[in-house]
């Protein structure tokens, strides 16, 4: 290395303390995992979050959604890029804040070209793809793909071969946290905790990790400002705190439910 | 000259050449004066130069003038004229090309003399009426020149004022970048050696691109075919960029889609419209700047191929949950910010990669369960309990098509909770109502689903469904994940 560059790299540091040369940074950045924002998940998960330049599958459902989300959005805060290739066409609340780059494919095809399109940029450091499973070969292509871009790649699929890790996640009936009506009737679920299984080579952890559940967007009228017809937040319409409500409540008798119920009162009243 | 002035034009006369340079923006007196040293300086004795802000001004100036320099300021253009003879505007070109036959110098330098011819016969009567200089038919009214003699007096009183509207030193427009090759000795229909030439097509084009610092947002590929048709095809790309390897792919999918009468003998690649190459302003220790032209090229590329495009979700306030939520196509130039703004500059934040902290409960909490909804409300069959005078759901099957299994072998699924329902009716203004009842449930599985009953009146539903009971019309709408 030259003296001119030393100098100038001097210079740099003396000018900018807090910021490092960016060989030297990258280096650093890639060989950290990108983690999900969520602390119990990321101490499960080997490198503390997704490996970058290999594959991991994650098996739908079970809270899959929000922790790639949330790790979308851990990345962009780390002044990096997300995408989320969308070949289900079921996203649709909850993505107003434009982390990640949403990509719709029209076909499950076209959603694995955009995958490797997006992976081999190597501008994106983790890509999802949602509602389309890549079978042999495409598996192969993929890998390859994300190797050379060097980002972190999350497939939704129960199909694992190829992968350096695999997760599975799934909620806890009994875990569903209810928030319950004037009647005491649960009224709309408030969390909901989901037990996440990590399987990598020669790594076997679990973690539990508890999700909150978005606020039915029907259940906010159209009217601003009207309450809730089964009850408004807690400790404000009902004066009733969150509780769980156990497996196979809906199918008890109405009056047993009934009996930590409020008094009917007009306002409550349900819609007929 | 052309070291002098940016434009020079030299115009051939019977009595000379008149040499017209371009001194606007530029010290017009100092450059006379060089221009008058260098036609010295090779041996041209009578040289003579007349600096003006109109051109017919200068050009007399230049012929009349005591000294082989003569400068009018602005202003005393009119004054300069005033004394000077009529017939010296006759042998400017000006009168020709102010005069309103002047489109018709085209056709020859027949015409061009004969409406030197009608002007010099004009002097003639105007100096019979009186109007020999300059200065007498400059304060005549234009109307009363265009009342007593004709248009080309009107072209000529106008010259005497001093006013010269001809735009000498025109802007041209600079050719845009193109390449070609014909060939005659063989004629070419593999489409891979079409492909290979119009790679060094494509290089030779984006090179010049480059060199002039812009990006060709359009191009066009003609073909020229052995029986001498031309056909020709648009090339247009996402986003506007100099970058050959994206412009040969584009040319490649045009390979694949066109489909020619007869074999090719010649190709062109001509860029159609070009921008600016305006590069990004960044921060260099802004990580994301440093892959953001690459990021930008893949999501123009997944535009380019038809495989994929971003999207925005757009909301509204409908009352059907699957209108309330409309992803939008994001152009170019969204796109590009959307990824600017993705990468946004955090120098000073840590990184979410380095070791996890302690543990805390506000950590555990992740992102909240968002709901999913099916493009189309999915078909179950639902068993359901009366209960408060609602038809409950207890457990529910997909209805599946004749010999397709259900997923994991779970034909049935138990609603362990039921939560509604949320009644939902819309259209009745318009006579095509949507009544449903919604029912937020937790199933056998853990998963909390959107189920809905058409509660539609009779008279609405379809003919197709109408010989059902209106109670079995159950869909699944959604899933929380």
């Amino acid at each position: 290395m030259s003296a001119q560059v030393l100098a100038l790299r001097q210079l740099i540091a003396d000018r900018f303390p807090n910021a490092k040369p960016m060989a030297e940074r990258d280096a650093n950045r890639l060989a950290h995992a990108v983690a999900t924002g969520l602390t119990s998940l990321d101490r499960a998960l080997p490198h503390g979050g997704f490996p970058r330049g290999k594959l991991t599958v994650w098996a739908p459902a079970g809270g899959a959604a929000a922790v790639l989300r949330s790790a979308c959005r851990g990345v962009t805060t780390a002044g990096e890029r997300a995408a989320w290739v969308d070949a289900s066409g079921t996203l649709t609340f909850g993505w107003t804040d434009g982390a990640p780059l949403v990509v719709h494919a029209t076909d499950r095809t076209n959603a694995l070209r955009c995958a490797e399109v997006l992976l081999k940029s190597g501008a994106f450091a983790l890509v999802v793809l949602d509602g389309a499973e890549p079978a042999g070969t495409e598996t192969v292509r993929l890998v390859g793909a994300v190797r050379d871009g060097g980002g972190a790649f999350v497939v939704l699929t129960e199909r694992g071969s190829m992968a350096a890790l695999r997760i599975a996640s799934n909620f806890k009936p009994d875990s569903v946290r209810w928030r319950h009506g004037p009647f005491g009737d649960p009224a709309a679920p408030v969390d909901v905790q989901a037990e996440v299984r990590v399987r990598a080579l020669g790594w076997n952890s679990r973690a539990k990790v508890l999700f909150r559940v978005m606020r039915y967007d029907l259940r906010d009228a159209l009217v601003p400002g009207a309450a809730d017809r089964r009850g408004g937040e807690p400790g404000r319409e009902t004066g009733r705190e969150p509780s769980r409500e156990p497996a196979g409540a809906a199918d008890r008798p109405a009056d047993a439910r009934r009996t930590d119920a409020r008094p009917l009162t007009t306002r409550h009243r349900r819609p007929a | 000259m052309l070291v002098l002035s940016p434009h020079v034009i030299a115009d051939q006369r019977d009595d000379g050449v008149l040499l017209w340079a371009d001194a606007r923006g530029l010290p017009a007196a100092r450059m006379a004066r060089t221009v008058l040293r260098a036609a010295r300086r090779v041996g041209i004795r009578t040289a003579a130069v007349g600096v003006s802000r109109a051109a017919i001004v200068a050009e007399i100036a230049a012929r009349t003038g005591e000294t082989p320099l003569t400068t009018i300021r602005s202003g005393d253009e009119r004054e300069f004229l005033a004394s000077r003879s009529l017939a010296l505007l006759a042998v400017a070109d000006a009168v020709t090309q102010a005069s309103p036959n002047a489109s018709v110098r085209a056709g020859g330098s027949s015409t061009v003399s004969a409406i030197l011819r009608r002007i010099r016969s004009l002097i003639a009567a105007f100096d019979d009426v009186g109007i020999e200089t300059c200065d007498d038919l400059a304060r005549l009214t234009r109307e009363a020149v265009e009342v007593r003699f004709d248009a080309e007096a009107v072209a000529l009183w106008r010259l005497a004022r001093g006013d010269d509207t001809r735009r000498l030193f025109r802007n041209r427009t600079r050719t845009l970048p193109s390449a070609s090759l014909e060939w005659f000795e063989f004629e070419l229909r593999d489409p891979e050696r079409l492909v290979f030439i119009a790679n060094r097509l494509a290089e030779s084009v984006c090179t010049e691109l480059l060199a002039r610092g812009e990006t060709a947002r359009a191009m066009t590929l003609t073909f020229t075919l052995v029986g001498g048709d031309i056909v020709s095809s648009p090339v247009r790309g996402a986003r506007p960029t100099a970058d050959r390897a994206t412009w040969l792919r584009l040319v490649r999918a045009v390979f694949e889609r066109i489909t020619l009468p007869d074999a090719v003998s010649g190709l062109t690649l001509s860029v159609e419209a070009t921008q600016s190459n305006d590069a990004p302003q960044g921060d260099l220790f802004d990580q994301g700047f440093q892959t953001g032209a690459a990021g930008e090229a893949a999501v123009a590329r997944l535009v380019d191929d038809e495989t994929g495009v971003a999207v925005q979700l757009v909301t509204s306030a409908h009352a059907l949950p699957e209108r309330r939520a409309q992803w939008r196509s994001l152009e170019t130039g969204e796109v590009t910010r959307a990824l600017r703004d993705l990468a946004v500059a955090t120098t000073s934040a840590p990184s979410t990669a380095s070791a996890p902290s302690p543990q805390t409960e506000q950590d555990a909490i992740g992102e909240p369960l968002a709901l999913r909804l099916l493009a189309a409300p999915r078909r179950v069959i639902v068993t359901t309990r009366r209960r408060r005078g609602f038809a409950v759901p207890v457990r529910y099957r997909e209805r599946l098509a004749d010999g397709v299994r259900a997923r994991n072998g779970m034909p049935l699924m138990d609603v362990l909770t039921a939560a509604g329902p949320d009644n939902m009716s819309v259209g009745q203004e318009s006579g095509a109502a949507v009544v449903r009842e919604y029912w937020q449930c937790l199933n056998g599985d853990g998963q909390l689903v959107l189920l809905f009953r058409d509660a539609t009146p009779v008279a609405a539903i379809t003919a197709d469904n109408a010989t059902e009971p209106k109670e079995s019309l159950w869909y699944l709408h959604g899933w929380w994940d």
